[in-house]
């Protein structure tokens, strides 16, 4: 019997090993500004259930309905914005300002501090905006400019009023670690258009939220899927750069590398997928370490541009927020499929005041305005918010009576996110709480419909998005969800 | 047409319905309930016409769309446009109780108070459509049309726990197969290669020859100790030609240290192994890395399987606990810890739900760890797929729900009982000599200084006697050697010198032991049904905690108010401590039966406190604290009964006049004395301790707010029927779960653990889902094979070295992992009859450990605390620990710290799982993240640094030749091939810089190499 393994050396040529080291990588860097290109839109219909064991690639793939948009963008309000101060107008809490909540509003829920004060009127006044009247404080007057184009849900609900769980649960519907997060879901369904960049990034204003960076994590599906957390500042990706000074001494460095790989992988009788799939990853690698920086470089980006985007702006982590948010259009337009964006930390803790809420709140909100404005007005002029779905919101609410003097603590019964673009209706408001901006009295909208509603614009049928894991086909909304109809275009 | 009375149509579905499991014996007590309200009620015309005026429109507007015949659609089963079919219901049971609207399922969904029972979905009913719904229920006997004559409800598919039991293959006892004689006599050799050759047979498969022995040499390094064989290892396995050459090169890595580092990370994974609790600060689990070396120690000793199984879930209460020789400490109560490395909240606003949560992660990583089910998917119904059902679950929750988190001592129990025993002994000594004096040294004890009267609106809590613990428990001794009787003497070494003391009342009181005797205390677990709990108390540098539905990490602001804290600095002498449990963290309504239950545990030194609420551990020796507790009382009353300041008669001066009168032996005194101070010090661990055994009600749906029945705690139906014998309160039920699991009759426990050994040293199990042997798992692809190694590992006394030496003695381990040929390869793809080894990529772990190995630079030192990992610029956020360095210190992998929230980003993309639950087999991905960090790491960049100095350090190299050679050998375990060196020394050619540069350069290459992570 011939030993294959001794002879095996012998099966790439010396001239095809020496062809291999000379002339790989320095040619690849070229394609990668093609790439984005190379895949067009391939959504479709098929309704049916994409399920794929074992997958774990970022090519294109169609989903399962017609696609409304390609990409999200979620503006993640980490620690909970309160929505009797931002878009749930309720005018009545002042009317009762200072008074017993127990005695005005009837029975009070659990709350996590358990220390609380009186009913809170919004020190914020409200206006209605646009054609379509919205009502939203002056917390926002930038994005109030866009409100025809908001629909903006006032009947949230979370299941859990401590930050952790409600982070986890509202990135990946489970209230505990290790779920995959709801931009990997987006990622393992459809793959990626552009397949030099991540398919679900994170633009990190400077804030993690509590639970970590697991909130942007694949869970149990395949590491390709998991959220790509870009920093606020240099270095903007991790191991993006590379250590090599000059560009071709890494060149012929993985040149070398591959001819090895490539004789390793013969002498194998080239049947091991694997390491197919890893020498390929090189290619991908490398190709990443141009995008990335191609991506980053804001030098086409006219001076109007940057102003609409806040760049200028003196409010505390405006300018950088406005860049994360001109960052997030330009990666929608290279098509990464999920854009997560974190608040910058500004001089109170996200947006979870349990003390000092008019201080707090007037800075977070200070802080995203401007971008997220400015996000809007640039990708509709560009023809983009069509088929980008914007997404806004945090973890839960906050409660409509004070905690201590002047705070306001946790609430899940009733809270605020918006959407905007992507298939969704503008200047509309959907669902309603109670006259205390307390409870959900109408059209109640769990995460879990959040989710669904945002794998339908996507061309995702939510039920039939699973992954076997642990004995079970587990999905983003579990065994729960409702597309919300009504608000879409 | 006339429609039939309810209680016929009552009758004749319930005999419809056979109760083979107990989610029907549910519905059958609440039918049972309705035919006993409505039963004799007559249907008047108004019943009918409220129906059709009033109640219909509701159910029709709301309901009907999604549960009703006339639309086809009925939901989870669930019809409600006729009698028949509300009566049955749905999953959850039937959907109402004539005359009972508060406890019809209709209602308590339409009241949208669960999220787990909601109904409608998306919009709540007008409170006056609730109202007649509850006066139709209440009032009209819940009259509904019943079904058309011709109309028959769509069947429910029934849960069947027998017929799953039987018909799937893990549920079947383990069998002694004969193995198959194979026509070439090579595999003739051990039952293994004849089964593995038979299916080989079967499918007209080739296997492929033996692997090198430079192959052999690496494969066995690396699944023995998770390092690369070292040159002259390599080179003596290649001269050692006789044929017991593998045999013991086996051997020689098995007895390395490193052996157990390598496998005790297998189990680490099936831990979900973490050194702190995750959430928002990410909290220390205290002393979590002693179990990590534990496990490390027990690899390396071969400790019996049957004997790691009983430490980690009865280490704490096994008869023979084994004592480590190096260090006298006890192993087994170490064990125990492992089902508590799970995460945890500090604050939650549902304590309840906080504590189901956790006792579902434990039943999770307990049945998939050893018994490879998913019985957790058993949680909120009985399983879809297996033969579990939703009773099962709740068995096992009363289980976990009477086990808890206790520290404890690590001393060896041996020592602790004979100090223990020599200090009481003198404590009665002491007494006697005292009474034989004849006259007492004090005056007689004032009757006003007893136990106030608990009152008539209070329930007291038994404390122990002096022959009954009443359900008390301690860490270690039976709480009646901590009882002290009215008038009884007692001596202890306080800071100001021996102290002679005597109490008018009895009650514990723990200087009895001494003061450095550290001790837990706990009280049995009673039902939250009163407001207060007040302690009578006396003590100095002691914890008292209310422990509420297992809750131990107490932690302001929400649970302060549960932990009272005795210092000496606000000395307050005898008095009541009141723990308030009108708190918010009770999430919904303290009287509610058996919801929330609690227990009190005293710590007598400051010392564990901080540690008990887990949170922080810092450990204060040279604080010494004590307590007695007289009296606890359960009330809504929030004054306690008044009490006397003082129980306690000190002997102080009265005492030197015996001494001097020689009337007392000094030496009684002293004896008490030196016992208590010569006691030595233990360390904590956190780990199992037994509480009150408490049977679980159902969770409907999974809803701890909806209790069914209570479940008596048992087994699994599937092996030991519905109804074993019962347990017993005083105990958990952990003892009896290890016999279960234990039981040469369990068909799973041996299967799973050979399974688990085979995947390791294969890739892949025989099973592949090694962590699910249920329906939705993978069949074995041998079954006889799978019972051949389970019985062989009982055989063989379980030992873990026995099987992984066994299997790599096979031809099937030592073929090479290139197919034979491609039509091997066309027709077992998969490679599910091994006709091939399978090429394996390194573990994230082994991948650094290699760089560190070969290179020379690893820091073999074992055990000790968790070294801080490097975090990057990308990894913030609260509770960030401190900064380590880039190169870990140089230990091996499992030494480096596993915070939850801060995970290895080197580690976590070569598929270190996140710590979350069992996994027993880790993703292999392939992703760019993984290139990136090859290429551009600074870690790896650094450890090319250090090869490079390596290689140009060493003495012997004449040339660059050779120097290349040399670096294959280290990395790769072979020489370079005539093509690569060209290569190489090309490329060398055109590398302009220094020779360390250029080495860099050329070892950074070899790191990239896939051959490098992949073991051949």
């Amino acid at each position: 019997m011939s030993h294959h393994c001794n002879n095996f050396k012998q099966m790439m040529s010396r001239r095809d090993m020496l062809a291999k080291c000379a002339n790989g990588f320095g040619g690849l860097a070229l394609t990668s500004l093609l790439s984005d290109k190379a895949f067009g839109n391939v959504l479709g219909q098929a309704d049916e259930p994409i399920v794929g064991q074992g997958r774990r690639d970022m090519i294109p793939r169609p989903g399962n309905l017609p696609a409304k948009a390609k990409s999200v963008i979620f503006l993640y309000m980490d620690g909970g914005p309160s929505q009797v101060d931002t878009f749930d107008y309720k005018p009545l809490l002042r009317k009762y300002h200072g008074q017993d909540p127990a005695k005005v509003i009837g029975k009070i829920d659990a709350t996590q501090f358990g220390n609380n004060g009186t009913i809170y009127g919004s020190p914020w006044e409200f206006q209605q905006h646009g054609q379509s009247g919205l009502w939203v404080s002056e917390l926002f007057p930038k994005v109030a400019e866009m409100a025809d184009d908001l629909c903006v849900i006032n009947s949230m609900v979370a299941k859990f009023p401590e930050h952790t769980q409600a982070n986890y649960f509202l990135h990946s519907g489970h209230g505990l670690q290790g779920r995959p997060s709801m931009g990997a879901w987006v990622g393992y369904g459809l793959g990626s258009l552009n397949q030099d960049l991540p398919g679900f990034v994170v633009l990190n204003g400077g804030l993690i939220p509590p639970g970590g960076v697991d909130c942007f994590g694949s869970g149990f599906l395949p590491a390709t899927y998991q959220g790509n957390i870009f920093a606020p500042s240099a270095p903007y990706l991790s191991n993006i750069n590379p250590v090599e000074k000059i560009a071709s001494l890494q060149t012929k460095k993985l040149d070398l590398i591959s001819a090895v790989d490539a004789a390793y992988s013969e002498s194998l009788g080239g049947q091991v997928d694997a390491i197919d799939s890893a020498i390929q990853n090189y290619e991908m690698a490398f190709r990443m370490q141009s995008a990335v920086p191609e991506l980053l470089d804001f030098g086409q980006e006219t001076e109007e541009c940057k102003e609409l985007y806040g760049f200028d702006s003196k409010r505390e982590g405006a300018a950088t927020f406005g860049r994360q948010c001109l960052l997030a259009r330009r990666m929608v337009e290279r098509g990464v499929r999920f854009i997560e964006l974190t608040c910058p930390p500004v001089t109170s803790d996200r947006w979870d005041q349990h003390g000092s809420l008019e201080k707090g709140h007037e800075a977070n909100a200070g802080a995203v305005d401007q971008g997220i404005a400015g996000l809007l007005k640039d990708l509709k002029r560009r023809g983009l918010l069509d088929e980008t779905l914007v997404v806004w919101g945090g973890e839960f609410g906050r409660t409509p009576f004070a905690q201590g003097a002047n705070g306001r603590d946790h609430n899940p019964s009733g809270f605020t996110m918006w959407m905007a673009g992507g298939g969704i209706k503008g200047g509309m408001s959907y669902g309603s709480t109670d006259e205390w901006g307390y409870r959900v009295a109408d059209k109640k909208v769990d995460i879990h419909d959040l989710h669904a509603t945002i794998l339908h614009q996507l061309g995702i049928d939510h039920k039939k998005l699973t992954y076997r894991f642990s004995g079970r086909d587990i999905r983003l909304t579990d065994v729960h969800g409702h597309v919300i109809r009504k608000i879409l275009a | 047409m006339q429609f039939p009375n309810h209680h016929s149509i009552q009758q004749k579905s319930a005999n419809a319905m056979i109760p083979t499991t107990w989610a029907c014996i549910v519905s059958l007590s609440l039918m049972g309930a309705a035919w006993a309200e409505s039963g004799s009620a007559e249907l008047s015309d108004d019943s009918k016409a409220f129906y059709h005026k009033q109640v219909e429109p509701i159910l029709e507007k709301y309901c009907f769309s999604c549960h009703s015949m006339s639309d086809g659609k009925g939901e989870a089963h669930l019809f409600l446009d006729s009698w028949e079919g509300i009566l049955r219901g749905g999953i959850s049971g039937p959907a109402l109780i004539a005359g009972k609207a508060k406890q019809s399922l209709i209602i308590q969904a339409v009241h949208q108070e669960s999220a787990e029972l909601s109904m409608p979905p998306k919009k709540r009913l007008p409170d006056q459509d609730i109202a007649t719904l509850e006066t139709w229920i209440n009032e009209y006997q819940a009259y509904a049309p019943p079904l058309a004559a011709n109309a028959k409800l769509p069947e429910v598919e029934k849960f069947d726990l027998e017929a799953r039991r039987d018909a799937h293959w893990c549920w079947q006892p383990v069998q002694n197969h004969q193995a198959p004689s194979s026509p070439n006599p090579q595999y003739n050799t051990n039952a293994i290669d004849q089964w593995i050759d038979a299916k080989l047979r079967e499918h007209e498969l080739t296997p492929s020859p033996k692997a090198s022995k430079r192959e052999l040499v690496r494969r066995v390094s690396y699944d023995l100790t998770g390092l690369p064989p070292t040159p002259s290892e390599i080179d003596s396995f290649l001269t050692d030609d006789t044929p017991e050459a593998l045999a013991s090169l086996i051997d020689r890595f098995m007895s390395k240290p490193a052996f157990g580092e390598k496998w005790a990370q297998h189990w680490l994974d099936l831990m979900r192994y973490a050194e702190s609790y995750g959430h928002e600060f990410d909290f220390s689990i205290h002393n979590a890395w002693k179990y990590r070396d534990y496990l490390i120690r027990a690899f390396n000793q071969d400790i019996p399987y049957d004997q790691l199984v009983r430490e980690h879930l009865m280490g704490d209460i096994i008869e023979q606990p084994r004592i480590d020789q190096a260090s006298g400490t006890n192993e087994s109560i170490i064990g125990t810890a492992g089902i508590w490395l799970g995460d945890q909240t500090h604050s939650p606003v549902d304590s309840k739900g906080a504590e189901a949560l956790r006792i579902d992660n434990k039943i999770d990583v307990v049945s998939k760890t050893f018994q490879s089910l998913t019985i957790a998917c058993a949680k909120c119904h009985d399983h879809k797929f297996d033969a579990i059902s939703h009773a099962d679950y709740h068995a096992l929750y009363g289980i976990f729900e009477s086990t808890r988190y206790g520290l404890n001592p690590t001393k060896s129990p041996e020592l602790l009982e004979s100090e223990v025993q020599s200090i009481l002994k003198a404590q009665k000594q002491l007494n006697i000599d005292i009474n034989k004096l004849g006259t007492h040294p004090s005056p007689p004890l004032d009757p006003a200084k007893s136990i106030p009267a608990s009152g008539p609106q209070a329930t007291e809590l038994a404390l122990p006697t002096p022959n009954d613990d009443k359900g008390w428990s301690t860490d270690s001794l039976p709480p009646r050697s901590l009882v002290v009787e009215a008038n009884e003497y007692l001596a202890y070494d306080s800071p100001q010198g021996p102290k002679l003391i005597q109490s008018s009342a009895a009650g514990i009181d723990t200087r009895k032991l001494g003061l450095n005797h550290e001790l837990i205390l706990r009280s049995p677990t009673f039902p939250v049904k009163n407001r207060y709990v007040h302690v009578l108390i006396d003590g100095t540098e002691s914890n008292a905690y209310l422990v509420l539905n297992g809750f131990k990490l107490i932690r302001d602001p929400i649970y302060g108010k549960l932990v009272k804290k005795l210092t000496t600095k606000d000395n307050k002498g005898l008095h009541w401590v009141t723990f308030d449990l009108e708190g918010t963290w009770m999430h919904g309504k303290r009287h509610q039966d058996g919801i929330h239950h609690a227990y009190l545990e005293f710590s007598d030194s400051k010392v564990l406190g901080p540690a008990l609420g887990g949170l922080k551990t810092q450990i204060h020796q040279n604080l010494r604290g004590h307590f007695q507790i007289y009296q606890v009382l359960l009330t809504n009353v929030r004054q306690p009964p008044s009490s006397p300041s003082s129980f306690l008669t000190e002997h102080g001066t009265k005492l030197n006049t015996l001494y001097h009168n020689r009337q007392l032996p000094v030496s009684s005194l002293h004896h008490v004395i030196a016992n208590q101070s010569t006691q030595t010090d233990t360390e904590w661990m956190i780990g199992s301790a037994e509480g009150t055994g408490k049977d679980s009600p159902i969770f409907l749906r999974g809803n701890h707010h909806s209790l069914g029945q209570t479940v008596q705690r048992r087994y699994l139906e599937a092996f030991v029927g519905q109804t074993p014998a019962e347990l017993d309160t005083n105990e958990s039920g952990r003892r009896y779960l290890t016999e279960q699991i234990l039981s040469p009759d369990n068909s799973l426990t041996y299967r799973v653990i050979t399974n688990r050994l085979w995947h390791h040293l294969f890739g892949h199990g025989i099973v592949r889902t090694v962590d699910n042997f249920g329906v939705l798992g993978d069949e074995p692809s041998h079954p006889e094979l799978l019972d051949h190694l389970a019985n062989q590992f009982v055989r063989d006394g379980m030992s873990i070295k026995t099987m992984i030496r066994t299997i790599m003695l096979t031809e099937t381990y030592q073929q090479s992992s290139v197919p034979m040929n491609q039509d091997a390869e066309a027709k077992d793809p998969t490679n599910q009859w091994v006709h091939r080894q399978n090429r394996r990529r390194l573990t994230a772990e082994v991948i650094r450990d290699s760089m560190l190995e070969l290179t020379g630079t690893m820091d073999a030192t074992l055990y000790g605390p968790p070294v801080d990992i490097h975090l990057t610029p990308f990894m913030s956020g609260r509770g960030k620990p401190a900064q380590g360095t880039i190169d870990g210190k140089n230990r091996r992998s499992i030494y480096l710290s596993v915070r939850r929230n801060f995970m290895s980003p080197f580690l976590l993309s070569f598929d270190r799982p996140t710590p979350v639950s069992t996994v027993g087999r880790r993703n292999m991905t392939n992703v760019p993240s993984q290139a990136l960090i090859m290429m551009n790491d600074p870690f790896v960049h650094q450890l090319s640094e250090r090869f490079a100095t390596k290689l140009l350090s060493h003495g012997e190299i004449q040339n660059n030749q050779e120097r290349l050679n040399l670096a294959f050998e280290l990395a790769l375990g072979r020489p370079i091939q005539p093509l690569e060196e060209e290569a190489y020394l090309n490329y060398l050619a055109g590398h302009h810089g220094s020779p360390q540069e250029r080495w860099t350069a050329v070892a950074h290459t070899i790191f990239n190499l896939k051959e490098f992570i992949y073991i051949p």
